[in-house]
């Protein structure tokens, strides 16, 4: 099957997906009891103001809350694809708004993620696969399961205590204060650097981990591969045979995993971004569950999905890039 | 012996290490290939065939080493290099590979990697080796893949080797080893893994080869039949040592090494097609790799068996014709007899 037609196939099934996985979404955001209007309704009370049974209803009637599911699922799915992902009630504003301001920060802190955990986790596995069972294999062996075994919320906890303890640098945040609110400069991407380590390092370590064993696992298999004895025996150096040969072959479980790696990044980082009072979508997220603040949630939902499954996308076409066995569709 | 030789092995010894113990799986192992010749070295699995030939280009895996003796080979600059002290990392021993010895491996299917194409995997070895520019090299490989009879080399060239059956894989292997016209082509087994017509055509195609360059060839075989074919000389080994050697026609027509005798016994004969005449096998099996036997390794198995010599020491060479060479107990008893009677 020529590449082409399967990039098409593979972007006809995401968008099937995509269908699926908004229906899924709309359906989690309104499955816990109650609605918008009963939470707004409480903590209009316990803030000691009184509110009617037919305010309720008003608000009700207002954002369309009393007409069945699937009317409102239509209604949600139709503005989504001209451009309006509808009001959000808690921040009363336009969810692409609330969303467009923060999203950025997501995407950035993501890939920020992912390149870290390649950049560490792929040379860091070779080395170790090449020196197996030495001090440095071991130190990162250790040091690898740690990473896999610390929960990301006590690791970024940790990292705050031990940045503002030892350092007197406060880690909260992506900007310093005086950077809080101000306009894009040198200083202020500056001032970013500084502190999206955290998020990310927090973030990573679990995937630096996972994909170091990974690459070092599979390195080692190919190491005793025939193919690897023949090119040795063509008398190219040991050096760039390891990295024309057997790296390469072990980057294809590494390429694989690409999406999967990415859908983990985004699952984690709404907690993190609690813990660590990020502006980007997660503690915002959390917010719109919680008040049930449901176009918002939604929308956000969706919106993650469809990172991962561009994620995916981005590694089933680099799988197809990196093994031709793969694009032309061979069996062996 | 003369020294005419391109290869000579001396006393090679090679050893395992499991867990800090140290077994020799080939011992003192003598060789002398002459350039243009065929030498065949054949023996059972695990007689240490592979890594007599692995050794050569100090190809051997981890905790194999070479723990004694020489492997001389006279250069393209008829400079005698004993590659047993180049280190098996360094520049010398890769301007060696492929350059001077090429090799050819028992695995078609395996030998190439799935991920580079079959014409990038043979424009390397020009590159290492040759000063040609990419239009050159990549003219010189289309050559070589049409020689070795893959048909439409210029489509050939750009494709995997999953497109590749297994005869054409191991032809395109023929094409990497030789395109920088070796000296001494290695061969382990290179036709084990294919079917038994195309078996034939690439032993043709290597003999083609061997006489249009005027290459030495040592071929690794448990194949007597194919060795009959191809080879000049033949060493029969058994359990890492040497039992007997010379040229192919002695050694078929008038073997002395109860083992070698076993081996040709052991031989389907197609005039037997019809007759009740039953293969005879070769009783017992080969002694376990860590419970070596002190004398000769085969005692354990021989018919010809003698208590109190054999199951002491190594035999040692007896020379029965002229190149043809016995290690056995009973071959040089007999020998000595017949000295006896001759000096009487």
């Amino acid at each position: 099957m020529p590449i082409l037609q399967k990039i098409l196939v593979r972007l006809g099934s995401s968008a099937l997906m995509l269908i699926a996985v908004s229906i899924v979404a709309f359906i989690i955001v309104s499955l816990p009891p109650g609605d918008f209007a009963d939470s707004y309704a409480a903590s209009k009370i316990s803030s000691g103001e009184t509110v009617t049974l037919a305010e309720i209803e008003a608000i009700r009637r207002q954002f369309g809350l009393d007409k069945p599911l699937y009317l409102q699922y239509f209604k949600w799915i139709g503005g989504m694809v001209q451009g309006d992902f509808g009001f959000s009630w808690g921040y009363s504003r336009p969810v692409t708004e609330v969303i467009g301001e923060r999203l950025p920060m997501t995407i950035l802190i993501a890939t920020g993620t992912l390149l870290f955990t390649y950049i560490t986790a792929i040379p860091l596995g070779i080395y170790s696969a090449l020196r197996q069972y030495s001090v440095a294999d071991y130190t990162f062996t250790i040091l690898g399961y740690i990473g896999l075994a610390t929960p990301n919320f006590l690791l970024a906890l940790l990292l705050m205590f031990g940045a503002t303890t030892w350092f007197g640098v406060s880690v909260g945040g992506l900007f310093s204060l005086e950077y809080q609110d101000a306009a894009w400069s040198m200083g202020r991407f500056w001032d970013l650097l500084t502190h999206i380590w955290v998020p990310i390092i927090v973030l990573g370590t679990a995937g630096t981990a996972f994909q170091l064993r990974i690459m070092r696992a599979t390195l080692l298999e190919e190491l005793n591969k025939m193919y690897v004895t023949a090119a040795r025996a063509t008398g190219l150096s040991e050096f760039k045979m390891i990295l024309k040969y057997p790296v390469r072959l072990a980057l294809n479980p590494i390429v694989s995993t690409l999406g999967w790696e990415l859908t983990t990044v985004i699952s984690g980082a709404p907690i993190i971004g609690l813990v660590l009072s990020l502006p980007d979508t997660g503690p915002m997220f959390i917010n719109a569950l919680k008040s049930q603040d449901m176009f918002l949630a939604g929308a956000m939902m969706l919106i993650y999905c469809i990172l991962v499954m561009i994620g995916s996308f981005i590694s089933d076409i680099l799988l197809m890039i990196v093994d031709p066995r793969v694009r032309m569709g061979a069996s062996t | 012996m003369s020294d005419d030789y391109l290869l000579k092995v001396e006393d090679l010894t090679i050893s395992l290490d499991v867990d800090n113990a140290s077994f020799s799986i080939v011992e003192g192992v003598n060789l002398t290939i002459k350039a243009g010749r065929v030498f065949a070295l054949v023996g059972e699995s695990g007689s240490g065939k592979t890594i007599v030939s692995l050794s050569i280009l100090r190809l051997l895996g981890k905790g194999v080493s070479i723990t004694g003796g020489k492997i001389l080979f006279k250069d393209d600059q008829a400079q005698t290099i004993d590659i047993v002290k180049l280190n098996s990392k360094g520049k010398p021993i890769q301007a060696i590979r492929a350059a001077q010895i090429g090799m050819i491996f028992q695995e078609p299917m395996s030998s190439f990697s799935p991920v580079h194409t079959i014409g990038n995997q043979i424009e390397e070895v020009i590159h290492l080796h040759l000063d040609l520019d990419k239009k050159q090299a990549r003219q010189k490989c289309i050559e070589m893949l049409g020689k070795v009879g893959i048909v439409n080399p210029e489509r050939a060239i750009d494709q995997y080797p999953f497109e590749f059956s297994g005869g054409m894989r191991q032809r395109a292997m023929i094409a990497r080893a030789m395109i920088c016209n070796p000296k001494l082509l290695i061969a382990d087994e290179p036709t084990t893994a294919l079917d038994v017509t195309i078996q034939a055509q690439i032993l043709k195609l290597m003999k083609d080869l061997q006489n249009e360059l005027n290459m030495a060839n040592l071929f690794i075989s448990h194949n007597i039949g194919v060795i009959a074919q191809i080879a000049d000389d033949v060493a029969i080994m058994y359990m890492g040592k040497i039992v007997e050697q010379g040229p192919v026609r002695d050694i078929l027509r008038n073997p002395r090494h109860p083992y070698t005798k076993g081996l040709l016994r052991a031989i389907p004969h197609l005039a037997d097609i019809g007759r009740s005449r039953r293969l005879e096998p070769i009783a017992g099996s080969v002694p376990n790799l860590y419970e070596r036997p002190n004398g000769c390794p085969f005692a354990a198995r021989c018919s010809e068996f003698i208590e109190n010599i054999c199951d002491r020491d190594f035999p040692k060479s007896t020379e029965i014709a002229t190149d043809h060479t016995v290690f056995c107990h009973h071959v040089e008893r007999d020998q000595n007899q017949q000295n006896l009677v001759v000096n009487i």
